[in-house]
């Protein structure tokens, strides 16, 4: 099988990752912050160092790295946790449902969105969108993607932060896409929250995610989940202090030991260079795939790490997925939980039943490359 | 756990355990995470040190803005 959906998620793990999450298992077996025995000390001391590792990759400290299931998670404990009603929140258009689904929730309790103009290619036109709406109005909230996971293309959040960072916006970044092949440091780049998925670039197992909060902020994030946090049982309410305030609950130790598995992985291997690796592979099947008739590339002219948008002329998209598996090559077809770019992409287009997405991540190979280009080649044919 | 000679500082959370312990121990200071009994509000976490030692750590943990309970 030839794997290109690590959009979805990562395939395979490092050897790493595996080897330390069987470790965990037969001796981190106890519950962190709860007792007191050597076998609890044992897993609390190695959940610590999982915060610790995050907080070196993402640029914060180790007590404002809060564990969840995955990026959903993180996104709704950040969104509903800082947007109050009558706040107004901004967005673009290459959020996916864990973003916009929240948000459209929030609308119904009183939330104000503002949709940001956005192109497929250009920053320029959600950089002067976000001017304009700062200049017009109090904007309380900026949601943004990182690294869309449809096209592939990364948003400006430098500039984006700069504007934020001038009219007292607080920033909230989706990072499941990026973390892994693009060097984020949160105090870099002016992010407030930082919401990601543990099980695509960082290469952590499935039901892994965090939310990372920046070093020193002083907004309020409030519970949304409450229940047992291991200490100040008599009390009422949660905990005051972070991380604890935010993880109810036991936390999913074997998970968050894959997480500090992967983000050691990545700091040893170099963030650059899995990204600049996997510019390589998707520029490799970008030209491939543009010599095959009646293939529709979407994104070529992005300048993307690793996705390759595509359609095959007269074949629906999720059956093109469909032959791609069974010819052995696994990917993603339809719209892929990011309504508002395929809209964008469609243009119109009645036809247009959403696209297939080619997902390289760092072990895939140009061996590869070539074997799906070829199939891609031999479908047009029968097509 | 606690030995004659040693001094519980109380930190709340597991989390800022563990943070004191690895800044102590970075600082060659010896702390062993333990757990207070039950008092007004439940128990919490804090850090076991030798009773010669805790004005130094003390200062040491406010220095680096780890509340002390």
């Amino acid at each position: 099988m030839i794997y290109m959906d690590n959009s979805a998620t990562s395939y395979p793990k490092p050897s790493q990752v595996i080897r330390q999450v069987r470790r965990g298992l037969t001796h981190c077996f106890a519950n962190p912050g709860r007792g007191t025995s050597r076998d609890s000390l044992r897993s609390s001391d190695l959940l610590y160092g999982a915060r610790e590792s995050l907080a070196e990759l993402v640029g914060t400290v180790p007590e404002n790295v809060i564990f969840t299931y995955n990026a959903t998670y993180a996104l709704n404990m950040a969104l509903q946790g800082v947007i109050k009603k009558g706040m107004t929140v901004a967005y673009e258009s290459f959020a996916h449902n864990s973003v916009l689904r929240p948000l459209y929730a929030l609308e119904k309790k009183g939330v104000k969105t503002e949709l940001l103009e956005t192109d497929l290619l250009r920053d320029s036109v959600i950089i002067s969108s976000f001017e304009r709406l700062v200049a017009s109005k109090k904007v309380d909230v900026l949601v943004v993607t990182h690294t869309s996971n449809v096209t592939g293309k990364r948003l400006p959040i430098k500039q984006l932060s700069k504007i934020c960072r001038e009219n007292g916006v607080l920033l909230i970044v989706d990072a499941s896409q990026g973390i892994g092949s693009s060097p984020i440091n949160m105090e870099k780049l002016g992010i407030d929250i930082l919401a990601s998925s543990g099980h695509k670039g960082l290469y952590g197992i499935m039901g892994t995610g965090f939310m990372a909060i920046r070093s020193g902020a002083d907004f309020e994030i409030t519970p949304q989940i409450t229940g047992g946090s291991g200490i100040f049982s008599l009390r009422k309410e949660m905990p005051p202090d972070l991380p604890e305030r935010l993880e109810a609950g036991t936390v999913g130790l074997p998970g968050i030991i894959s997480m500090k598995a992967g983000a050691e992985y990545l700091m040893r291997e170099g963030v650059d260079e899995i990204g600049w690796y996997e510019h390589v592979l998707r520029a490799r099947l970008i030209n491939g795939l543009g010599n095959i008739r009646g293939v529709r590339l979407y994104n070529a002219d992005v300048n993307a790490s690793s996705i390759v948008l595509f359609n095959l002329a007269n074949t629906p998209s999720s059956v093109l997925a469909d032959k791609l598996d069974r010819e052995g090559v696994a990917v993603r077809a339809g719209y892929h939980c990011a309504p508002l770019v395929h809209s964008i992409i469609q243009n119109g287009n009645e036809a247009y039943d959403g696209a297939v997405r080619l997902s390289v991540g760092y072990f895939n190979t140009d061996i590869e490359c070539d074997k799906v280009i070829k199939i891609i080649n031999k479908l047009s044919k029968e097509s | 756990m606690a030995e004659r000679d040693t001094y519980f500082i109380n930190l709340g959370s597991i989390t800022f355990a563990h943070k004191a312990q690895k800044l102590l121990e970075k600082n060659g200071i010896s702390a062993t995470v333990g757990k207070l009994p039950s008092s007004y509000d439940g128990c919490s976490y804090g850090i076991y040190v030798k009773d010669r030692k805790k004005d130094e750590v003390t200062l040491m943990l406010r220095a680096s803005s780890i509340k002390i309970l």
